[in-house]
């Protein structure tokens, strides 16, 4: 298991056109700009390329992943070079926009694309699990995010209110 | 020696996520990979444990749950 031979196969999907572009979401994502903490998946936000007649399937993305070898499945992540990856589709305009805006990375050498803190924040705020909250509040307390460009992405994406109702319910006071 | 206070406890954990925190990259890689194996012997370490027995079915006849007996009681009286 090494995340690197993983993204060495994402990143040849791109070159083969069989995404057109991904970035790295998630727990994973989150782990490297606050404490990391135990997770199995490697989420992967994907823009889907539409087959023929413009329908949006990600068929074509795992015969890929099959006529290469890999057919291991855990739960609904493929597994690939030992890491369980789960593709996501770009399922709010903010993902999409987190996508977009995705900053650009190695990791053990190998080049790769994340979200930013800032964007990851947005959408744990937009998610609203206990643990997207929890998380949330490390991001405050631990990443430095330049809070001047999150209040634009919570102004863009209508997050601005639930973002003082979350800060008034979990941080405490400046 | 002197007790640790919650505050001194709360103090340590603090500083212990703001190292992890501050590791790089590819040290976070390095930690979450180490965490999936502990987190894979575990699971398979728990998988190992013998089952306990399967619960006998309920008697033909016997409600099998609360939920049942409930929808019994409300069905209309005929």
């Amino acid at each position: 298991m090494a995340i690197e031979a993983t993204l060495r196969v994402l990143n040849e999907m791109q070159a083969g056109g069989v995404v057109r572009e991904y970035a790295i979401g998630g727990a994973v994502a989150a782990f490297l700009y606050i404490e990391p903490a135990t997770t199995f998946d490697l989420d992967i936000f994907i823009a889907w390329e539409p087959v023929e007649g413009g329908l949006l399937t990600p068929h074509p993305l795992y015969s890929y992943l099959a006529a290469r070898g890999y057919r291991e499945y855990q739960k609904e992540a493929i597994v690939i070079e030992g890491w369980a990856v789960q593709f996501l589709p770009l399922t709010t305009p903010l993902v999409a926009e987190a996508l977009t805006q995705a900053v650009e990375i190695e990791i053990k050498g190998v080049p790769t694309r994340v979200f930013t803190k800032e964007h990851l924040m947005a959408i744990c705020l937009e998610t609203g699990r206990p643990k997207d909250m929890a998380r949330l509040v490390q991001f405050v307390q631990e990443s430095s995010p330049q809070m001047t460009l999150f209040a634009k992405i919570l102004e863009r994406h209508t997050l601005s209110k639930a973002w003082d109702t979350f800060s008034a319910r979990f941080l405490p006071p400046l | 020696m002197k007790p640790d206070t919650l505050e001194d406890i709360l103090d340590a954990k603090q500083a212990r996520r703001a190292r992890l925190a501050a590791l790089s990259i590819d040290e976070k890689i390095d930690l979450i990979e180490k965490l999936q194996e502990f987190g894979r012997t575990m699971m398979s370490a728990r998988e190992s444990l013998p089952q306990p027995p399967a619960r006998e079915p309920n008697p033909p006849g016997k409600q099998a749950s609360f939920a049942s007996q409930m929808a019994e009681k409300e069905e209309p009286a005929s």
